[in-house]
């Protein structure tokens, strides 16, 4: 799930984007987001250990307080599902002009938020098995297509080497970063695991798949269109895909590769779905998620309208991931500093060693830290419970 | 709920084929669109239709039905676009470009602006980065018409096969997709450049009575000296690969500034890297008077690049095997000492070619072997890149060959003992 989250807005504008601002070496600008976004997933580790096997709006709680807590827990939940909402309309749009060009844009984005809201619906273990089951295939057709496109590539295209210059190289990496801060799912999944031990493994190997497919995917994508061409190029990897001829009895094979990242979007949706989904239902106090999965997918497909094109809705998503990401990516750092000068303080009073808290379960009704694993609606007994 | 949950989804998962549905028997296949300059408009589009039921083999091997296989069709318009709209309104089908393999352009077109085609390809989904383009010879529109291919049913498989063959066994023409003259075109590291074609008439060959429709060998073409050729019988037309055209992007327009001959179009093929075959003319060591035929087998050419400011020196390793294929006469000289004459002899052969070639590349400041690419590698950052402006540049540029060619055989093992 993490991989999804990670590693599917390489099927979007983003590769393009990122050469508009670094140039040919929007791969090496990649790295770095890559390298920033592992520093980030390591404060948001190193939080988690301070709150034990709490949920994430409790824990935050528990760090910031009650009203700080739920207003970064908000926080969250307005990145979540503002970047869901425009992700699912960059997407239609991209579908429209690449595959699809006379399908209204409503009917293709409210397909896939019926079937990520579904996904929701029946709960984080279905989302997490639809995941696994796709992986190969998307994993599949985005090599096929990264391989395929061997002709169109060129490694002197990656030259020069800073691209615009060192300087923009950083600059991209740091405001890139945001489109891995997706990896701080990992707190909040982290209750839901049935080992919590893996967490950090798990995050780490979500990490490193999806920094692995975006370098790539860039590297190959400035390797194939040379700078400034490949800024004019709205998905490349949708042109790389149409460009592939397998021999004359094999036509028209982006519909495949197409399909099977819509299948990967709609595993990315679905994720963040859930995620917005606990999230709020955590800071409702609710013990229930889905009576919300019907007012959020309209309100992520109103939210997806709402910008007047796809160009402004891929500058809108650039915003939200340049900021909002950034935000979120680093917030696990803010947190783990603030938990240790709390727990210090905590310590210093009550004369107790060492700074973390290990307080299970919660006062308040809304304290879900002991929410048990596997807690999530289970479809076959149509439990209720998040 | 879960089964109306999975019915909605299907249906709309499935439904999603529904809009814009046109069936194939609706649309009408272009496959080969020319582009000319227009009279009264800017642009003047013709287009190659297939008639897939006449394309269809019969049983016997040849063209399905009776009749012209294709229908072609001219119509102007303001771009691309309009003007097939208006070809729309002449055909009881829709036309659509995405079995288009060709796109053929006018030589005046390609000297004023070549620029006017790109843009479709970029924006329009119909319009695919695989297709071909070619420069002919005249207008597009009178190529097309005149276009008769003789050993296939459809004109399109024929001249990508004419192209094809040219490219990969003889090395006389280049074979350029819209994606690499786009590119070639947009960036500053090369300069595009595509196929030149030409048609003429058939006027030498004699067909004996009875056989009209048989192919005979041994005619030649005016236009295919050197290059690709396609025999004909009386009065027919016949097309040719008449090496490469070039161009220069200047001012935001994409000039055609002139030709290469087949063989500097090997040469020019050379220092891409892109060779694969091909071979060159020599007069064999010890007999002047005989003309032979050295084809190369395997080629490689890796530009070095050293730069000294503003001041920059590349020299291209050139690696050949090769073999003599065929010397006139009863030539029958076997000796080591001959095998390293014959490959002195071609590599001298070769680099003259090669020094010729890019020479006139550099007087006619087209970058179309893509020396940039290899010269951008010395700069750090785009910025550098720009201000040394390589198009100003390349002409300045000094360019060398080191080639080792080697002769693995010059057709025999040992000498006759009674030569007659």
């Amino acid at each position: 799930m993490l991989l999804y989250l990670t590693a599917s807005t390489a099927f979007l504008a983003f590769p393009a984007l990122i050469m508009t601002k670094a140039g040919n070496a929007a791969w090496l600008s990649m790295a770095l987001s890559a390298g920033f976004g592992y520093i980030g997933l390591w404060g948001w580790i190193r939080w988690s250990d301070t709150t034990a096997n709490k949920a994430f709006v409790p824990a935050l709680r528990e760090t910031l307080g009650r009203f700080s807590g739920d207003f970064v827990g908000l926080m969250v939940f307005t990145y979540l599902l503002s970047s869901t909402s425009l992700l699912a309309r960059v997407f239609s749009g991209g579908t429209i002009i690449g595959l699809l060009p006379e399908v209204p844009i409503e009917i293709l984005q409210g397909t896939l938020i019926i079937v990520s809201a579904f996904g929701a619906w029946l709960g984080l273990e279905p989302v997490a098995r639809t995941g696994v089951v796709l992986a190969p295939v998307v994993t599949l057709s985005l090599t096929v297509v990264l391989l395929a496109s061997y002709r169109l590539v060129d490694i002197r295209h990656v030259f020069p080497f800073w691209g615009l210059g060192p300087l923009a190289v950083l600059k991209q990496g740091l405001r890139g970063a945001g489109i891995f801060a997706n990896i701080s799912a990992l707190v909040i999944l982290k209750a839901y695991m049935r080992n919590p031990r893996l967490s950090r493994a798990a995050g780490i190997w979500g990490m490193s798949l999806g920094a692995f497919f975006m370098i790539l995917t860039t590297l190959v994508v400035a390797a194939a269109f040379p700078y400034p061409e490949s800024t004019r190029q709205l998905f490349p990897l949708g042109v790389l895909a149409r460009s592939i001829i397998l021999g004359k009895f094999l036509q028209r094979l982006e519909a495949l590769f197409s399909f099977s990242w819509f299948f990967s979007i709609a595993v990315n949706l679905a994720v963040a779905y859930v995620l917005s989904l606990i999230v709020f239902s955590q800071l409702s106090d609710t013990q229930t998620v889905r009576p919300y999965v019907f007012p959020m997918s309209s309100l992520t497909f109103g939210l997806g309208l709402l910008p007047p094109s796809l160009i402004h809705a891929v500058a809108w998503l650039d915003a939200i991931y340049s900021w909002g990401g950034n935000s979120v990516l680093w917030l696990g750092w803010a947190l783990y500093c603030i938990s240790r000068v709390t727990n210090g303080k905590q310590s210093r009073r009550t004369g107790a060693n060492g700074g973390t808290v290990r307080r299970r379960g919660g006062k308040h009704p809304g304290d879900q830290g002991n929410w048990p694993t596997g807690a999530v609606p289970d479809s076959d007994t149509g439990g209720d419970a998040p | 709920m879960t089964m109306v949950g999975l019915l909605v989804i299907l249906t709309g998962v499935a439904a999603g084929g529904c809009y814009g549905m046109r069936e194939l028997e609706d649309l009408s296949l272009i496959t080969l669109l020319g582009v000319d300059k227009g009279k009264t408009d800017p642009i003047l589009v013709t287009a190659v239709v297939a008639i897939p039921r006449r394309i269809r083999p019969s049983a016997a091997g040849g063209g399905g039905g009776e009749g012209k296989p294709v229908v072609v069709v001219s119509r102007e318009g303001k771009s691309i676009v309009h003007a097939l709209q208006r070809i729309d309104e002449s055909l009881a089908r829709n036309v659509t470009t995405i079995e288009t393999t060709y796109v053929i352009l006018g030589e005046e077109l390609a000297r004023e602006d070549a620029s006017c085609i790109l843009d479709v390809f970029t924006r329009n989904l119909e319009f695919r980065h695989t297709t071909l383009i070619a420069v002919c010879q005249g207008t597009a529109q009178d190529f097309l018409m005149r276009l008769s291919p003789a050993v296939e049913a459809d004109p399109a498989t024929y001249l990508v096969g004419l192209t094809t063959v040219a490219y990969n066994d003889l090395g006389t023409s280049p074979l350029v997709t819209v994606h690499e003259f786009v590119v070639a075109s947009t960036t500053l590291e090369s300069e595009p450049f595509s196929p030149y074609l030409v048609t003429t008439r058939k006027t030498q060959e004699r067909v004996p009575p009875g056989q009209g429709g048989e192919k005979k060998q041994g005619g030649e073409s005016e236009a295919g000296q050197g290059g690709s050729r396609q025999e004909s019988q009386e009065g027919e037309e016949v097309v040719a690969v008449q090496g490469a055209a070039l161009f220069r992007v200047s001012g935001g327009k994409i000039r055609m500034v002139g030709t290469l001959d087949p063989k500097e179009t090997m040469a020019a093929l050379l220092m891409r890297g892109e060779l694969q075959r091909g071979n060159i003319e020599i007069a064999l060591p010890g007999a002047p008077d005989r003309q032979s035929i050295i084809r190369f087998h395997h080629v490689s050419a890796h530009p070095k690049v050293k730069r000294s400011g503003r001041d920059i020196q590349v020299t291209y390793n050139v690696r050949v095997t090769a073999s003599l294929d065929e010397a006139q006469g009863q030539f029958q000289e076997v000796s080591p000492q001959f095998a390293s004459a014959v490959a002195k002899t071609s590599t001298e052969e070769l680099r003259a070619l090669l020094e010729r070639t890019i020479e006139k590349l550099k007087s006619l400041r087209s970058d179309s072997v893509n020396l940039g690419m290899s010269v951008h590698t010395k700069f750090a950052t785009w910025k550098e890149w720009e201000e040394f402006d390589w198009p100003s540049q390349f002409p300045e540029t000094r360019v060398s060959f080191d080639i080792k060619l080697f002769v693995f055989t010059t057709g025999f093992t040992s000498r006759p003992p009674v030569p007659r």
